[in-house]
């Protein structure tokens, strides 16, 4: 037991500098690289930035590149909304290598599930980032 | 062995109200305790739901209001819940706690909410953004996703395993409308049509406006104590025989294979597990069709139907009050409506009038065995309710 949590207060020290902030992952989203959050325990990979891993609590948490390409598990287009959300737009959970992200579709474009999308911009709504991904051309 | 009872219930019609939120919360509560034969000054705590009364009515510290409005004597120990849509249920498990370890020997319970554009003056979009508040701010919020469309999210992918269709989907709320058009409480009282749903406009696909519960205002009440008090109260005491609560991740990308709502399954089978009994033995069932695809999804995870297999029981009419599983026989959220800290109790006030007998032109034939499940938030929390009459 006590080497265990041992094992973890070393594993949270070395993450500290690499700790995954909301800010960090929304700078690099902007800048076309998404960042997600690797399990070294349990291998979940997460698509937004979390303080220890969301299935298994461990805090041996790593932050990782995700891959811009990914493929439509599920999809809604929205007709009634917040007024500054607009309406008439689609959301997608996305799959991005082993991480599952929850994005918009560019404006005028549909998806359907299967379909291959790519991360073609980033989008802000009441100060916060996220990302627009548009059908792979 | 029971793990508390229920000895009294209210509820008002559920519609449209402008009184202030305690004198609604009263028309539900007194009439809860009346038939309990419960005095004031015999109810040790008041656990009271209410979700969006800060956001929309700048009102949050509400238990103590309340409770005083109602004449709860000082001493009572009163606390507000908060769990987006399953906050009754949240409310009503602590009350089954507290009687069961005798901390308390009485808990009156419920809820009361006033969240209609039509009775607050607010537009629909506005509306939609403070209900959108139990969504997760930076990663759901911020792309756009509202409480119809995280429903919409997993029900496409349902559709897409399974092949559930938009017309099975439509015969949810037709169902529930035939239902609702029993229930003198009902905010609407009229039957629909496949064609009336299919030819309404979309809020968030699949879902139109008529697979949409509407927005509601309301209050309900249920007056819990412990199962060897309960046959001194007067009434045929209706047993809590299990109760579970569990959450699921948030935001929605971090659950487990949607639409599976892996909180249901895991709250299903800790309640059928203090029940002793299972979803074959269940006779009437409330559950959280806040949307139509909630529904299909609900009868999947609490195992009354095999997966995927529910678009076609509905439309075969098992979901029925004259079917092999009679669901949301009070016209569920659906056409009774949400008023959403409200919703919980009123649950439990149907099935246990659907239990004594006394729920007229549309009770369900020997109901011995009642389940009641209500979700919270974009699907992140269940609470999964057995009830049982006594033989």
């Amino acid at each position: 037991m006590s080497n265990d949590t041992g094992a973890r207060s070393d594993a949270t020290e070395e993450n500290v500098d690499d700790r995954l902030t909301h800010d960090r992952w929304a700078a690099a989203l902007e800048a076309g690289e998404p960042l997600g959050l690797r399990c070294g325990e349990c291998g979940y990979v997460t698509a937004t930035p979390k303080a220890a891993c969301v299935r298994c609590g461990s805090r041996d948490v790593a932050t990782v590149s995700l891959p811009t390409t990914g493929t439509v598990y599920t999809k809604s287009t929205i007709e009634v909304a917040p007024g500054a959300q607009g309406s008439g737009y689609q959301i997608a959970l996305v799959d991005l290598g082993d991480a599952r992200m929850l994005g918009r579709i560019a404006d005028g474009q549909r998806v359907d599930i299967d379909d291959t999308v790519e991360l073609a911009d980033s989008y802000e709504y009441d100060g916060d980032l996220v990302g627009v991904f548009e059908p792979r051309q | 062995m029971a793990r508390a009872s229920v000895v009294g219930i209210g509820m008002t019609d559920f519609g449209v109200y402008t009184k202030p939120i305690a004198e609604l919360f009263a028309d539900a509560a007194l009439p809860a305790l009346e038939e309990a034969g419960v005095s004031n000054a015999e109810v040790d705590a008041f656990y009271f739901g209410n979700v969006l009364g800060g956001a929309i009515l700048n009102e949050t510290h509400l238990a103590p209001q309340v409770a005083s409005h109602v004449g709860l004597p000082p001493g009572t120990s009163v606390q507000r819940y908060e769990d987006a849509c399953a906050t009754g249920s949240l409310a009503l498990k602590h009350a089954v706690r507290a009687v069961e370890t005798g901390e308390h020997d009485v808990v009156l319970v419920g809820g009361a909410e006033r969240c209609t554009p039509a009775g607050t003056g607010i537009e629909t979009s506005e509306m939609t953004r403070i209900f959108g508040s139990g969504a997760h701010r930076q990663y759901e919020q911020a792309p756009g996703m509202t409480t119809a469309s995280v429903f919409a999210l997993h029900t496409q992918r349902h559709m897409h395993e399974y092949g559930t269709t938009e017309e099975q989907l439509a015969e949810v709320a037709v169902k529930n409308h035939y239902h609702g058009s029993m229930n003198s409480r009902a905010q609407f009282g009229d039957e629909t049509t496949v064609e009336e749903v299919l030819d309404s406009p979309v809020i968030a696909s699949p879902f139109r406006l008529l697979d949409c519960c509407p927005f509601s205002d309301g209050a309900s009440a249920v007056v819990v104590v412990s199962e060897d008090a309960a046959e001194s109260y007067g009434v045929d005491p209706v047993d809590i025989a299990g109760i579970s609560h569990q959450a699921n991740a948030s935001p929605v990308a971090d659950q487990p294979n949607p639409p599976s709502t892996a909180m249901v399954r895991r709250a299903a089978a800790d309640t059928f597990d203090q029940a002793g009994f299972g979803p074959d033995e269940v006779d009437v069932t409330e559950v959280h069709d806040c949307f139509t695809g909630a529904e299909i999804l609900a009868l999947e995870a609490l195992g009354l139907v095999e997966d995927g297999r529910a678009g076609p029981a509905t439309v075969q009419g098992r979901t029925r009050i004259s079917g092999d599983i009679p669901v949301n026989p009070s016209g569920g959220l659906k056409a009774k409506g949400h008023p959403i800290g409200a919703t919980g109790t009123a649950q439990i006030v149907e099935l246990t009038e659907q239990l004594r007998g006394e729920s007229g032109d549309r009770q369900v034939g020997e109901a011995k065995r009642a389940l009641a499940h209500n979700v919270g938030g974009m699907t992140a929390t269940a609470v999964v309710t057995a009830l049982e009459a006594r033989p």
